[in-house]
């Protein structure tokens, strides 16, 4: 038998083709829309993948970047009072040498004593700056002002306190001595509290609750005897006093000990993440600078300048002289550190500008149209628009039927 | 004698070409009938009329009238209506479930992002109300998106069920018209009648059985077809039916299984056709071990649960360890976390709650921490990796099914379409070819009646003999 050619073939045959080129047509107007590759996520779908992935490192580029740029500012504030730090050390140095001579009398010793004790005010208000309300100097805690104005002779325990949302209520106080030199907080948590038998028990931290010791036996609460050892000695006890609400899971109670001396915040610098996996520390720490743990207690050495004045002690006015030398070049160290960790941001800036490039590139790439392709296709497919139509509106024009009468 | 003879063979022509032309009248009306045979007129040579020693034909009769029909391509074509109806249900349901995704540059990837990124302002500045409340509404409008792609999904799938009904009952109605032609066919053909025009709706019933369910069938002597499931279970035998039905899911009271009445098989073995699609739609790939709203939810709590452990590690504005962050509605059982996941309402209300310190002093540090999850490598399924890329995969898997679901329903289409052309070319009607059998027929009518005219003046010349 012969191919037979039937009415329904050649217009089924018509529909599927037409409708297949109207198609094409139809993607490449969307694509010309859009001027995106990706209209629907099934048009590419491990370009949809690189693409989600590109979006995220570049989000997170946009974070460092902006991190990096708080953490400047935080870096050129604290440069500039630094700087003006630095400049009060010189002062008080010229003062001492001045002062120290056989040429100062006791009547300009007691006027440089007046200097000395603005210069010490200034420098209070320098270490204790505020930058958009919060203490540059004070580490971590930057709610805390970092200097008092007077020294603590010895190192100290604060008050214990509680959370806020702690269930227990009642009195608690604090028994022991702290004999530390540097400050940190004390953290008690109770990890279990069974009602029935009111036993308890609980975990201590002595770096302000990141990292926790053993779990405690169970022991039952009784206000007055029940007492927490906050550190390894056992020197220092956190009592309950008195119990009018017994605690819960999760209650957290806290003292804070200070070294001996000025500072009140803490060793810890700021710190912010400016690329994967790498967190940066811009702040100095206000003991790092003007505290004993830094190597010169500046505030200690400016008072006893002052004392030395007022004394009219031309020798001890000249001892301090070693000292004021060695706080400037501690103020120094500390500027000059700020100069090298711009430098690294401004490395870390320009290495995430040019990842960012590439990667809008990358993204650009996957997901962008290429115009000029896309012209040339849609000019084709419209040909193949026309020549398709045409065939179409010829269709069945002729048959034996046209020549029969 | 020969002019009366001569007269009936004159009739049958007539008879017999205007039978002839009424069938191609019959085709030509039906040229755009889908599933439409063409009939033939089969003409033959009758009775011999025995003269002494000659042998005379007495006319022409039509002796059939003819399907032109291929068997063996219309099993075939049944065959892959349920392969292509298959493929474009999938194709039409994957469409519906790739819309949720689509906006993979402003969806849950970019969410995500965004919330990274307050996570990390509000390290920098832990104190600050608004680096707090910032926090807090990037965590708020990812839940939202998670809950709602969960409940799109959810509805999506509940659709697709109620398809589930509406299928088995169009399946039925197949069954019991099938049952009811075979009962039509039997009847006809012990009547002697002609069956094309049943032949050709049982045919049309049969492929539309197809576009629902996958089967078997095979015609029996009596002219009835039968019709088996892929395990033997039958459908149509001759006059009986089997319908199938739905009976209530035992672990979901609002979903239906189907099977089969009377057969043995608790479901009924489809792998094919609409309604096995919408199945597999529901119960493969949004539901199941692997489905869309597993892998959505097991990434989504593997998100909370990360973030929750790091946030509960830390310490709140007051000084207490942090709580769990975000929260679910656990009485919804199954995919919970991505239908339920809402921000703790205690941090809702007070963003002091979130933990942002890692000490009680009021330090950043844990916020960079739960920022620095954006890097973590999470353990999902077997594979580890970071919960943005998981996502993308997650998506691009998405994606994938759904351009492959395209591609598969594309070759099914050409390939239907190759068939039923070359069905067409055996039994369509070809106008020209019917206009040329109009010339021929009605030459041949004009021919007979050309005889009559003859046997006419013959018959009144033998009557004028005897006047």
């Amino acid at each position: 038998m012969t191919m037979r050619v039937t009415e329904m073939m050649r217009f089924n045959t018509m529909y599927s083709h037409l409708s297949n080129v109207q198609l094409r047509y139809a993607e490449i107007l969307e694509k010309m829309a859009s001027q995106r590759n990706i209209n629907k996520i099934s048009d590419d779908p491990s370009g949809v993948a690189s693409i989600m992935n590109y979006k995220k490192e570049q989000s997170v580029i946009t974070g460092y970047q902006r991190a990096i740029e708080n953490a400047e500012s935080w870096i050129t504030i604290t440069e500039s009072q630094l700087t003006s730090a630095a400049e009060i050390l010189i002062n008080a140095r010229e003062i001492a040498l001045s002062q120290g001579t056989g040429t100062a009398t006791d009547e300009t010793r007691l006027y440089a004593a007046e200097q000395v004790s603005q210069l010490i005010n200034q420098l209070q208000s320098i270490a204790n700056y505020q930058y958009a309300d919060r203490y540059l100097f004070s580490g971590t805690q930057t709610a805390t002002q970092p200097f008092a104005s007077v020294a603590s002779e010895s190192p100290q325990l604060g008050l214990p306190r509680q959370a806020g949302g702690n269930a227990f209520s009642g009195d608690i106080s604090v028994d022991g001595n702290y004999e530390g030199t540097d400050n940190r907080s004390y953290v008690v948590k109770i990890l279990s509290a069974d009602e029935d038998t009111g036993e308890i028990t609980w975990a201590v931290s002595s770096d302000g609750g990141r990292t926790w010791g053993e779990e405690s036996d169970p022991e039952v609460l009784t206000a007055g005897t029940t007492t927490v050892p906050l550190d390894d000695d056992g020197g220092i006890d956190l009592v309950f006093e008195s119990v009018d609400g017994a605690p819960a899971a999760g209650d957290i109670f806290y003292v804070d000990a200070f070294a001996a001396g000025y500072y009140k915040g803490n060793s810890d610098e700021l710190s912010v993440e400016i690329s994967k996996g790498v967190t940066f520390e811009y702040s100095i720490t206000g003991d790092s600078v003007f505290s004993p743990q830094g190597g010169v207690d500046v505030f200690a050495l400016l008072n006893e300048l002052k004392e030395a004045l007022e004394d009219d002690d031309s020798e001890a006015v000249l001892g301090t002289l070693d000292g004021l030398q060695r706080a400037s070049i501690q103020v120094n160290t500390a500027i000059a550190k700020c100069g090298t960790r711009m430098n690294r941001l401004d490395i870390a800036k320009n290495n995430l500008t040019d990842l960012d490039f590439k990667l809008t590139e990358l993204v650009s790439s996957r997901e962008d149209v290429d115009i000029s392709e896309l012209v040339t296709d849609f000019a084709m497919q419209e040909i193949v628009l026309k020549a398709t139509y045409s065939m179409a509106a010829q269709m069945g024009t002729m048959t034996l039927m046209d020549f029969l009468e | 004698m020969s002019g009366i003879n001569l007269m009936n063979i004159a009739r049958g022509g007539l008879l017999s070409h205007q039978t002839a032309i009424n069938l191609t009248g019959t085709n030509v009306s039906n040229v755009n009938t889908p599933g439409y045979t063409r009939q033939r007129a089969i003409f033959d040579s009758v009775a011999n009329l025995t003269m002494g020693a000659t042998e005379t034909k007495t006319g022409v009769i039509i002796k059939d009238i003819e399907r032109t029909y291929d068997r063996f391509l219309a099993s075939q074509i049944a065959g892959q209506v349920q392969d292509y109806e298959y493929s474009k249900t999938r194709q039409e349901e994957l469409g519906r479930i790739e819309v949720i995704f689509n906006d993979y540059n402003e969806g849950i990837g970019q969410l995500l992002n965004t919330f990274w990124n307050a996570l990390g302002d509000l390290s920098q500045n832990p104190s600050s109300q608004i680096e707090r409340v910032a926090v807090l509404s990037a965590a708020q409008s990812l839940t939202e998106t998670f809950r709602s792609v969960g409940e799109q999904l959810v509805n999506q799938q509940e659709a697709v069920n109620s398809q589930v009904v509406d299928l088995v009952r169009e399946a039925n109605d197949y069954i019991d018209a099938i049952a009811d032609l075979n009962e039509k066919i039997m009847e006809t053909k012990a009547g002697q009648g002609n069956t094309n025009d049943l032949m050709d709706k049982r045919t049309t019933e049969i492929n539309n059985l197809a576009s629902v369910i996958d089967f078997h069938y095979m015609e029996d002597a009596h002219g009835a077809v039968n019709l088996f499931l892929s395990d033997g279970t039958p459908l149509v035998l001759g006059l009986d039916t089997w319908h199938f039905k739905l009976d209530v899911d035992e672990d979901n009271s609002q979903f239906y299984n189907v099977s089969v009445e009377g057969a043995a098989a608790e479901t009924a073995p489809l792998s094919s056709g609409k309604l096995a699609a919408v199945i597999d739609i529901r119960d493969r790939v949004i539901g199941g071990a692997d489905g869309y709203l597993k892998k959505l939810d097991d990434f989504v709590a593997i998100f909370a649960e990360e973030f929750n452990r790091v946030h509960n590690e830390g310490f709140d504005m007051y000084q207490n360890q942090g709580r769990d962050f975000f929260v679910r509605d656990e009485s919804l059982g199954e995919y919970s976390w991505i239908r339920s996941i809402t921000v703790n309402s205690d941090i809702v209300a007070d963003v002091n709650y979130i933990a942002a310190s890692a000490t009680v002093s009021g330090d950043g540090m844990n916020a960079l921490a739960m920022g620095a999850l954006k890097d973590t490598e999470v353990m999902l399924g077997d594979r580890r990796t970071t919960i943005n890329s998981h996502y993308a995969t997650l998506v691009a898997g998405i994606a994938q099914d759904v351009a492959d679901s395209k591609r598969l329903a594309e070759h099914h289409l050409s390939l239907m379409n190759q068939l039923n052309n070359q069905r067409e070319e055996v039994s369509g009607v070809s106008i020209d070819e019917e206009m040329l059998n109009l010339i021929k027929f009605q030459m041949g009518y004009s021919a007979s009646a050309r005889l009559c005219t003859v046997a006419d003046e013959m018959i009144q010349e033998i009557l004028a003999l005897s006047r």
